[in-house]
């Protein structure tokens, strides 16, 4: 078999971004004095005739240089450095040659080669020729090719970077280098050194299966032969088939490498190299194995000064950072010594951190300084408040206000009332009330009547409120609906517990600050929602770990934008209410309308800002319109995942030296925040995903399947600890305990959230999405198993899959609920009312789809690939000839424009896929087209065309 | 592995708290051994069964039975 000239197998490793001098290598050898340089030159011309005749452009010359320096001086270490690493061309001479001579007379001989036409072992065999220590004559070179095409490069697939690499964009082709000691290998020293890495890769990528490269010299070399003879290979390991450390390193060294036509694959981000010989002078390697790195992160294979072993890391630097190239390289020193030391150890028990790099990433997810907050009651806490200054204005909604004594006088009598009413410590009581000061009231009443509150929001489905009902056991609900569903309690008004609290006197709470202050429920993959059990010293502990950092001050205004159902409203309530600030209740048509919600903002003069990052798009725009500007000097985000890159067009109305903003990331199950990330304009033109550090008391981990810590960089999942732990799900022990699990370095325990995340090398996190399928749709969360089991507690539905699409960070409204149902029937409207009859607006499938059959895949999974394109969530086209003059031939225009589907007079604005998003729109378009305006409370009453048309014609006249 | 080999063991802390804990390791510090050890499932299933209030201990002494 005549060998390839050229080297195939560069192209699987090679992306397009790699320069040509990632193939190019060098060799520098000290001449001794006896080596003659007419004798050199000879030997070099000789040779060159016999093995490289031809083509003249092909031929290589020898060059001498003089430096003006000694040896070992800081120039002539420089010159010896540069002329290693200058490239060499695959299609120019087969190499270059260099003597450099210095001003002590001493000589170095520098060969360069590419890895394409020679190998680093032909570059040995040619160096002791030309010294003379070696007969040429057993010496045969592979012919140069006729025609030399380009190194094929590869695409890295979709531009995709490597994801834990922590890369510099703006480093452009630069390779940087260090040295790790390895120790001693067992067998061979690059089957254990691939083992280290491939093991490590496995951890950083979650996955059993990986790709490493690896490009050595192959055994069968033959020693006489000048050429490319490099063995590239792209090792496919899976972890999953091998047990101990010694199966490892044994299916490794048989050959794992798949076949060299797998060129569909992403070329492989770690990769391991050899050199043979050992360091040179002082910093500079006798031998230069790649001038740049081969691969993003290029392990080699290096013998150390005094016979041990070391790996020198070069990594491409625009893919591989410094702080990420050195983490992983120590994982891979201390993989390879337990491999080493231990060969019947388990694979899966191999540790990537030592006890000290392990603390290490454990003190990352610690707040800086984080002494526990001293434990208080809410309604303790508030009392002090209003001792302080009791004429302050604590709430207030339009016209309607209470002072601090007074929000505190009424609860008291609430308080009573509640008491009287049966009401003992302890008690769940449920409250369902409209946006109102008597929402607050009730709460803060619950409270002082030693109870627990558990909120329930009034637009929710009867179902979802008569479910809590039962679940949360609630004897006693307040709510000024008249259709409650009371089960077995009774239903009170908030009016009627005055006037019975009149009757009773103030009582002084038993419990502690450790016990449960209110019940919020959650999506729960069950079909049912479940209910959070959070603690007061959890909400104190929220609001004194914020309040010196984010300066939260008695002069401030907060407004209370979110449903008393999402625990976003708890920090909006007891962060004003416990730091003596003035709260403001938006109406719910209010929260629902950007403009109108702006000059609330504006007439109010609220100073703090809470909104989901879906809402605050909205604002922005809103903003954008107005010629007033906000007071705001604080605007925090929660609820879903934020694109900072929209924010440059605040920071440009409002400096970051008027208002601060700041992304939080929480879990219901963590007390609404754990972590905290102010975004200026510097972090929104980078993009940054960072939600920032763990609160002060609150602690985070990224841990892996087994529960260690992680390295920098890698991707978990998220644990949090500390302050925030909630007591767990009301009513669910096993849920509960398996969620909430003992903390190992916090007393207590702490929460697994279910979140994937990354630390970044200065402790912020990176929250990345979701272990399950839980998604946020709109700031809420929602666990996509409990539509579709509501949809297969349907006696109709046989089988259902639910899908969400759409991309929130583009744009919020395109977030949509598809579901699948194979049914007994036809009817899907059918199914769809009853869903909504049990679901929160926010969770009923924008389309459902009817099939025969569920596809699967070949292990009996849904396959999601193979499902259809979804139903048009439009009603069928209306045989209706052309459009409808007036307003409603402008309105149908309007909602086709936003909605992006064919409207007809009767469709219903819901079933269309309209939501609030959707709603504003349709509102702000109307604006623009000087149509009469809207109110979302309008829209949401009469939800077609023609009854909307109706409705505001009949306002005009 | 064999199938019966107890992987994960029932902890229980001051609070009356339970959860679960590999059994290779020592419960950390304020966690007892509960007594029952099984794979993860079995334990889960165990704290179902044994778990029947969900308030601290501490509330639950000055509450009474509820």
């Amino acid at each position: 078999m005549t060998p390839s000239f050229t080297q195939p197998g560069f192209a699987r490793i090679v992306g397009v971004d790699t320069p040509e001098s990632a193939l190019c290598h060098a060799l520098a050898v000290r001449l001794t004095e006896d080596v003659d340089a007419e004798a050199l030159r000879h030997r070099f011309d000789t040779a060159v005739r016999r093995w490289w005749p031809g083509p003249a452009d092909r031929t290589p010359t020898l060059w001498s240089e003089a430096v003006p320096s000694a040896r070992g001086t800081p120039l002539a270490r420089h010159r010896l450095r540069t002329e290693m690493h200058r490239p060499v061309s695959r299609t120019g001479p087969v190499l270059r040659a260099v003597v450099l001579t210095y001003a002590d007379a001493s000589r170095d001989l520098v060969l360069t080669g590419h890895r394409g036409t020679l190998d680093p072992p032909s570059l040995r065999v040619l160096a002791e020729v030309l010294t003379g220590r070696r007969s040429p004559d057993p010496l045969t070179a592979q012919p140069l090719p006729a025609e030399v095409t380009a190194t094929p490069r590869r695409t890295p697939s979709g531009g995709r970077r490597v994801e834990w690499g922590m890369g510099d964009a703006q480093a452009g082709d630069r390779t940087d280098v260090f040295r790790l000691p390895l120790g001693a290998a067992a067998g061979d020293p690059l089957t254990s050194l691939s083992a280290a890495a491939v093991v490590v890769l496995s951890r950083y990528e979650g996955r059993e299966v990986v790709r490493t490269g690896r490009v050595r010299s192959p055994a069968s070399r033959a020693s006489e032969a000048l050429g490319a003879f490099d063995e590239v290979a792209v090792l496919t390991v899976d972890l999953s088939r091998v047990r101990s450390n010694e199966d490892l390193l044994d299916s490794l060294s048989t050959s794992p490498d798949v076949s060299p036509q797998d060129t569909a694959e992403r070329r492989p981000d770690v990769g391991v190299l050899e050199v043979a010989a050992a360091a040179g002078e002082a910093d500079i390697p006798a031998e230069l194995p790649c001038q740049s790195a081969l691969f993003p992160l290029t392990l080699v294979l290096a013998p150390g000064a005094d016979g041990t072993t070391d790996v020198e890391v070069r990594h491409q630097v625009r893919h591989v950072g410094a702080a990420a190239a050195r983490a992983y390289a120590e994982c891979v020193a201390l993989v390879h010594r337990q491999l080493t030391e231990r060969p019947d150890g388990l694979v899966r028990d191999l540790d990537l951190l030592d006890a000290e790099a392990g603390a290490r990433q454990l003190a990352l997810g610690l707040a800086p300084e984080s002494a526990p907050p001293r434990p208080r009651r809410i309604d303790a806490l508030f009392d002090e408040w209003a001792e302080r200054h009791p004429g302050a204005v604590a709430l207030r909604r339009g016209d309607a206000a209470l002072t601090y004594g007074q929000l505190r006088e009424r609860a008291d009598l609430v308080a009573a009332g509640l008491r009287l009413r049966g009401v003992r410590p302890g008690d769940h009581v449920g409250i369902c009330l409209d946006r109102s000061l008597d929402l607050v009231v009730t709460m803060l009443a619950v409270l002082k009547a030693d109870a627990v509150y558990v909120p329930m929001d009034p637009s929710h489905p009867p179902q979802r409120r008569a479910h809590i009902v039962r679940d949360a056991g609630l004897r006693v609900v307040v709510s000024d609906l008249p259709d409650f569903p009371g089960g077995d309690g009774s239903v009170l008004g908030v009016a009627e517990l005055v006037r019975a609290g009149g009757a009773g006197g103030p009582a002084v709470p038993r419990r502690g600050p450790g016990d449960a202050a209110y019940v919020i429920y959650t999506s729960g993959s069950t079909g049912r929602p479940k209910g959070v059990e959070v603690p007061h010293r959890n909400v104190t502990g929220l609001v004194a770990a914020t309040r010196d950092d984010f300066a939260l001050h008695p002069d401030d205004t907060w407004t209370l934008f979110h449903s008393s159902a999402f625990d976003f409203s708890v920090w909006e309530i007891w962060g004003a209410l416990l730091t003596g600030a003035t709260l403001v209740v938006v109406p719910y048509d209010v929260s629902r309308s950007p403009t109108e919600f702006h000059e609330l903002l504006v007439r109010e003069r609220v100073t703090v800002l809470n909104q989901t990052p879906s809402a605050f798009g909205q604002l922005m725009e809103a903003d954008r319109r107005s010629a007033a500007p906000l007071a705001v000097r604080l605007v925090v985000f929660g609820g879903e995942p934020l694109d900072t890159r929209v924010l440059l067009g605040w920071f440009d109305r409002y400096p970051e030296d008027r208002c601060r903003l700041v992304n939080m990331f929480g879990i219901t199950e963590t007390t609404v925040h754990a972590t905290a990330q102010t975004v200026t304009r510097r972090e929104a033109l980078a993009g940054t995903r960072s939600v920032g550090r763990a609160l002060p008391g609150w602690r985070l981990y990224v841990l892996d399947p087994q529960g260690r810590p992680v390295p920098t960089g890698v991707t978990g999942e998220i644990w949090v600890g500390g302050a925030g732990v909630a007591s767990g799900y009301l009513g669910l022990p096993e849920l509960t305990a398996e969620r909430f699990q003992p903390d190992p370095f916090l007393e207590g325990r702490r929460y697994r959230s279910g979140d994937l995340g990354r630390f970044r090398p200065d402790g912020s996190l990176e929250h990345l999405g979701r272990l399950d399928d839980q998604v946020k749709v709109r700031g809420f969360r929602v666990e996509l198993d409990e539509i579709r089991n509501v949809l297969l507690d349907d006696r109709a539905v046989r089988a259902a899959a639910v899908l969400v699409s759409g991309d929130a960070l583009k744009d919020a409204a395109t977030v949509r609920i598809d579901a699948y149902v194979v049914l007994d029937g036809q009817d899907t409207e059918a199914v769809r009312r009853r869903a909504s009859r049990i679901l929160p607006e926010y969770m009923v499938p924008t389309t459902l789809t009817a099939l025969d059959a569920l596809p699967l895949t070949g292990n009996g999974k849904l396959d999601p690939d193979r499902l259809p394109a979804p139903a048009t969530p439009a009603s069928p086209p209306k045989a209706t000839a052309g459009k409808p003059a007036g307003l409603s031939g402008d309105l149908a225009e309007v909602w086709e424009s936003v909605l992006g589907v064919s409207v007809g007079l009767d469709d219903n604005f819901f079933a269309l896929g309209g939501n609030s998003l959707y709603a504003v729109r349709i509102g702000s378009a109307m604006r623009e087209r000087g149509l009469p305006a809207l109110s979302m409370r309008q829209l949401y009453l009469t939800p077609t065309v023609r009854a909307l048309a109706a409705d505001l014609d009949q306002q005009r006249s | 592995m064999s199938q019966s080999e107890p992987t994960h063991q029932v902890v229980r802390n001051d609070e009356g708290q339970y959860s679960v804990w590999p059994t290779e390791h020592e419960p950390p510090r304020g966690w007892r051994v509960e007594g029952f050890s099984g794979s993860r499932d079995d334990c889960l299933a165990h704290v179902e069964q044994v778990w029947t209030d969900l308030r601290p201990v501490s509330l639950r002494e000055r509450m009474g039975p509820s």
